[in-house]
């Protein structure tokens, strides 16, 4: 399976409203829970699946540089275009490496460096997006 | 909430539009078969996308569905006699066929070659399931590139089902949004003893596990992307074992299947934008494998509680803002949680008053809107790869349309698509169902 096929599987989508314990204001909770640990919380429900979005691609993207297996409990989406989605999500990904298997994207430079740069992208403020 | 520009590209479907692109890629519900009862009878005006058309059944039984303007002077067709397999406009006789041919223009000589080059506007059409479908972004005797899907209903024998089409005063966005949102059923579709406001019908709604959406008010939803739309599920606490499931299907671009128990009558909603102001809703209920009663059909055309009351001849509702919908005040302290009779009434109660075109740039969304979020997207992702010329895939999948909708209890450990995997798609569990019988 290609990377992007990889990331075309479409996966269950969970919402709920959660209380931050630290500041008893509630908050909501969107995860991927097949994707064990893909969860953000957000004060906005649409920001909120926003971020879920980019923290499944980036999910994804570490268990494949890991050399580790990504759950498929589904066949991928044909009609998700990936290029399209990811530059909703900001994230620049090559045409190449979207072509390659896990196995050959994880020795790519390319992919590390994502990696880096999407770690440092959680760590700053979501920006709104266009449809979001 | 979305932002102005956001909410317009949604919204807007008229010509030109990037969701009216996105709607002209499928075959969409226009009219009723009954609306042309037979050959040769009197044309309809329908206006669907924003787009003025007229349907006439031609001498052969065929539909022909053409714009309203005769392209001679742009007077309307609606007045023209449907007449010999064809559309006479009445102000100078020119006259076409369901191809949009001029097939005469008598005040021509008759050795004239002119109208030849003349042609109205024609779409290809499709009757199935006791609708007239139309490919708006077709043309006739072209090579179809849309199907009629295969939705379950559309399918049964006429006897199995009740269709029916109402003039909405809103934008479809907002009513279509509605039909996703499973938790309203709990408050405006509610009576003060936790049950469902059926009014006066009886042979409807009688579901034995509707109770769970009383006692728990606050489901967690669930989405996943499918090749069609959505499953839309909301998950309710049911006992210490079990969740209760609500999954509705939401398939492109504006069709839902309402969650029902297995054995009932299934129900779906389709909402076709007329123009931006205002969109064609119809609503089927139907049994897979049985004719419904003579008592069903009787409540559903004259009971008001699961189809509207219509103004007769018409099919504008009774109910309206004008008249407050007939809200009865009395009737909402003591027997119904809106006081409005009737579901569709009660859903047009809160959709038609968020204006014509809801502004939600005011929204305050919650994680109970996290299908119709989903279905946002979902839709904006889709006419965008329209108009950047990708193919769709689902208006030439007709058969990823044979869904249900279950619901359902299943144990706490079990995932819902899994769980609910053999009463989701109607082609296995039909085969079920009759080797049960």
């Amino acid at each position: 399976m290609r990377l992007a096929e990889l990331l075309a599987v479409p996966y269950i989508r969970g919402a709920e409203s959660v209380v931050d314990e630290s500041t008893q204001r509630w908050r909501r909770r969107f995860e991927y829970a097949e994707l064990p640990g893909c969860a953000v919380e957000s004060d906005s429900a649409t920001e909120g699946m926003t971020a879920l979005e980019r923290a499944r691609v980036g999910w994804i993207l570490a268990r494949v540089a890991a050399g580790g297996d990504v759950p498929c409990p589904r066949p991928p989406l044909t009609w998700v275009n990936v290029r399209r989605e990811l530059r909703r999500l900001g994230i620049a990904i090559s045409p190449g490496l979207l072509e390659m298997s896990p196995s050959e994207a994880a020795a790519t430079s390319e992919l590390a460096t994502l990696l880096v740069t999407l770690a440092r992208a959680e760590a700053a403020p979501a920006a709104r997006l266009p449809g979001a | 909430m979305l932002s102005a520009s956001d909410n317009e590209y949604l919204a807007r479907t008229g010509p030109g539009t990037p969701m009216g692109q996105f709607f002209r890629t499928f075959a969409l519900p226009v009219l009723l078969s009954e609306e042309l009862p037979e050959p040769d009878c009197p044309p309809v005006r329908v206006t669907v996308l924003g787009e003025p058309l007229v349907a006439f059944r031609a001498t052969d039984g065929q539909v022909g569905l053409l714009g309203e303007r005769c392209p001679h002077r742009t007077a309307s067709l609606f007045f023209g006699r449907n007449e010999e397999s064809g559309l006479r406009c009445t102000y100078h006789g020119w006259k076409f066929d369901a191809a949009g041919r001029c097939v005469d223009m008598p005040n021509e000589p008759a050795t004239s070659t002119f109208k030849d080059r003349v042609r109205a506007t024609a779409y290809p059409v499709e009757e199935r399931g006791g609708v007239v479908w139309a490919h708006l972004g077709g043309t006739v005797g072209a090579e179809p590139t849309a199907q009629v899907p295969d939705l379950e209903w559309s399918l049964v024998p006429d006897s199995h089902r009740y269709i029916a089409k109402v003039y909405v005063d809103c934008n479809y966005l907002q009513a279509m949004e509605g039909d996703i949102d499973s938790s309203h059923s709990a408050f405006l579709h509610s009576r003060p003893d936790n049950s469902i406001d059926r009014g006066t019908a009886t042979q409807f709604r009688n579901e034995a596990l509707r109770r769970y959406s009383f006692q728990d008010k606050a489901p967690r939803f669930f989405t996943v992307q499918t090749d069609s739309g959505i499953h839309v599920a909301a998950r309710r606490d049911a006992d210490e074992e079990r969740y209760y499931w609500r999954i509705t299907q939401w398939m492109l671009p504006t069709y839902s299947l309402i969650p029902r128990e297995e054995g009932h009558l299934l129900q779906c909603n389709m909402r076709i934008p007329a123009d931006d102001g205002h969109h064609w809703f119809f609503r089927t209920m139907y049994h897979p494998s049985r004719p419904l009663t003579d008592a069903e059909v009787d409540e559903f055309r004259n009971g008001g509680n699961v189809f509207q009351d219509v103004i007769p001849g018409t099919y504008l509702p009774v109910q309206t803002m004008a008249n407050d919908f007939l809200v009865d005040r009395d009737v909402q302290r003591s027997g119904s949680y809106s006081g409005i009779k009737g579901i569709p009434t009660q859903d047009q109660s809160v959709t038609i008053t968020m204006g014509e075109v809801a502004d939600r740039t005011q929204e305050h969304l919650a994680t109970s809107d996290a299908g119709i979020i989903a279905a946002r997207r979902r839709l904006r992702d889709s006419a965008e790869a329209v108009v950047d010329g990708d193919v769709l895939p689902a208006p030439n999948t007709p058969d990823s349309y044979l869904l249900r909708a279950p619901a359902l209890l299943l144990d706490r450990d079990i995932a819902f698509d899994t769980g609910a995997a053999e009463l989701m798609w109607a082609a296995r569990s039909e085969r079920q169902s009759t080797a049960a019988l």
